[in-house]
């Protein structure tokens, strides 16, 4: 589909001009023979002169030759080629891909920010609520969901915020003939399915960084007089900095590559980085610009593990 | 302000657990739509197991996750022993290599494995998932093994012991224990993995996880759940019985 459509200088993000594809494609149909599915049968029915001409990947191909000695060639049409480069080009010149970047950044910034705020205080409530025994009861429950399958529940999600599901059974209890609050296929499920799978990492990271604080300093903070809030803002929190910094990156790395919560929360509104990466490989086939998008999703994560080595190493010694 | 704390924390516990309870719940609700009011019903639990695909997927997941777990557990502790124990050139190195496939988003890293074992005539299916597994359970292995590892080897041979008797006599007895917790950890990592096993799956070899997402895409009934209930009950008492071996939370516990 991408080659007729730049063959005839169309654009490939407007549906309209699928019509100029079709009326270009029709004719040469009859001299379409197969669409093939495997190296095999590309290599028998070639080998069986099924066909005269016809495309294959790279590496097959190499096998083709060295094993089978079946005349396979790299032509470079006197037309041009779309190399591998071209992929990189793809995603920086399509507007379209720039916006779904954007919603990608978006939710992992939403999520990190709620994970932060609620993860926070989770920690600072083990920390400092005096609960003696209970806190590792306290904090293995936190942690277990964790450690169970990521997708079941994302899925457990559905059935709670769609229309008509728990949320609205329990609204309508209080006030029967409530209208529907269920936000099932918004970009808030998303961010509310990844927020209730990656929170357990702030309280974690929170947890261990507040546990080292000295009672001493905030019973020597309170002696001066220093007033509730001071307490709270500038011992508690800068004291607990390496922490949420920590758990930011483990949080935001992940999630700005989600793909099955956008898939499975979102539903149409769910265009991520990630869902497209997977359609690239499991739907369109299009493993190069696949490929190209997720080396690019790559550099940025490791951009931001570069940047933020020093407070993670540090973080990892405690 | 603790009591406070106290209803925080409760508050957090019921947001984890409620979507994962009304999961569970809704395995037993009569409704193929998930229609409620609920009505209480195990025809879903009857219809599972007619379900010959999902129970095959089923097993197929416990299969691949046994075969993880042992190579994952050999190889690892093995790396673990070395990483602790030696002194060599490129030691840090080594031990930094082994976070990026913890810390990388698993679609990269398995879409990274599928061309790759595309490309290298590897391809899809059994083996290639076992690869993936494995490849991924490996770091956490080395890292949960590594925990409990202690340098009496030294000491040992300070004590007139050579370095084979001292491996054989002090450093090996002490490995079974961490092995046991290595182990219902990279049990649990392989049960649960789903993104490497979705892109390496093929038509006719899938696992549980992999099964469970393509119903969730397309159609289900609460059979769904119900599966997804026994296998969310498994990694949890595996994740509890890895708790319970590795005296989780003790050591913190200063109160």
């Amino acid at each position: 589909m991408p080659y007729p459509l730049l063959a005839t200088g169309q654009d490939m993000n407007n549906p309209a001009d699928l019509d100029a594809v079709k009326t270009m494609s029709r004719p040469v149909k009859p001299n379409l023979h197969t669409l093939w599915s495997s190296e095999d049968q590309w290599n028998k029915a070639f080998a069986a002169n099924v066909f005269d001409m016809g495309l294959t990947w790279s590496g097959p191909s190499v096998r083709s030759v060295r094993n089978g000695g079946l005349p396979v060639k790299f032509v470079v049409p006197k037309e041009g080629a779309i190399g591998w480069l071209d992929r990189y080009k793809v995603f920086f010149l399509q507007p379209y891909m720039w916006q779904v970047a954007l919603w990608s950044f978006q939710i992992a910034v939403a999520t990190t920010l709620l994970c932060a705020v609620f993860g926070f205080l989770a920690a600072l409530a083990l920390t400092r609520s005096g609960l003696g025994r209970t806190r590792a009861v306290f904090l293995i429950l936190i942690l277990l969901p964790f450690w169970t399958n990521g997708l079941i529940r994302v899925f457990s999600w559905t059935m709670v915020i769609r229309q008509g599901g728990f949320m609205d059974a329990l609204v309508q209890m209080v006030w029967p003939g409530a209208p529907s609050l269920g936000f099932l296929n918004t970009r808030s499920a998303i961010v509310l399915g990844l927020v209730h799978g990656y929170i357990p990492y702030m309280v974690l990271t929170c947890y261990i960084a507040l546990s080292t604080i000295d009672d001493a300093i905030i019973e020597a903070a309170a002696a001066l007089w220093a007033r509730w809030w001071t307490i709270q803002g500038k011992i508690l929190i800068l004291m607990a900095a390496p922490g949420l910094v920590a758990g930011s990156v483990l949080i935001f790395v992940p999630v700005v590559g989600a793909f099955m919560e956008p898939r499975i929360l979102g539903g149409p509104a769910g265009v991520t980085l990630g869902t497209v990466i997977e359609g690239n490989f499991t739907q369109a086939f299009n493993w190069p610009q696949g490929a190209a998008i997720s080396f690019i999703l790559l550099s940025v994560v490791l951009a931001i593990f570069a940047t933020f080595s020093g407070v993670l190493r540090r973080n990892a010694q405690i | 302000m603790k009591k406070l704390g106290r209803v925080y924390l409760c508050a957090l516990i019921v947001f984890l657990y409620l979507p994962i309870a009304v999961m569970i719940a809704m395995g037993f609700n009569y409704s193929p739509y998930y229609q409620l009011p609920f009505r209480f019903s195990t025809r879903w639990v009857d219809e599972l197991l007619m379900i010959d695909d999902l129970i095959q997927a089923g097993r197929n997941s416990v299969v691949i996750a046994i075969i993880t777990t042992v190579i994952a557990t050999v190889l690892g502790t093995m790396a673990a022993v070395a990483l602790h124990r030696r002194e060599f050139p490129g030691r840090a190195l080594l031990r930094m290599l082994l976070l990026p496939p913890i810390a990388i988003p698993w679609l990269i890293t398995s879409t990274a494995m599928l061309v790759m074992f595309y490309w290298s005539g590897i391809g899809r299916g059994f083996h290639a998932m076992l690869i993936g597994h494995v490849a991924l359970a490996i770091p956490y292995v080395v890292l949960v093994a590594g925990l409990q590892i202690t340098d009496l080897e030294k000491a040992a041979m300070s004590l007139g012991s050579t370095p084979l008797h001292a491996f054989f006599r002090v450093t090996l007895p002490m490995l079974p224990p961490s092995m046991v917790g290595a182990a219902l950890f990279a049990f649990a990592v392989s049960l649960d993995q789903f993104v490497i096993s979705y892109f390496l799956a093929t038509p006719g070899y899938t696992t549980l996880p992999v099964r469970i997402y393509s119903a969730i895409r397309k159609d289900f009934t609460p059979d769904i759940n119900i599966i997804s209930t026994i296998l969310l009950l498994a990694s949890m008492a595996l994740v509890l019985l890895f708790a319970l071996f590795s005296h989780f939370g003790a050591r913190n516990d200063r109160s």
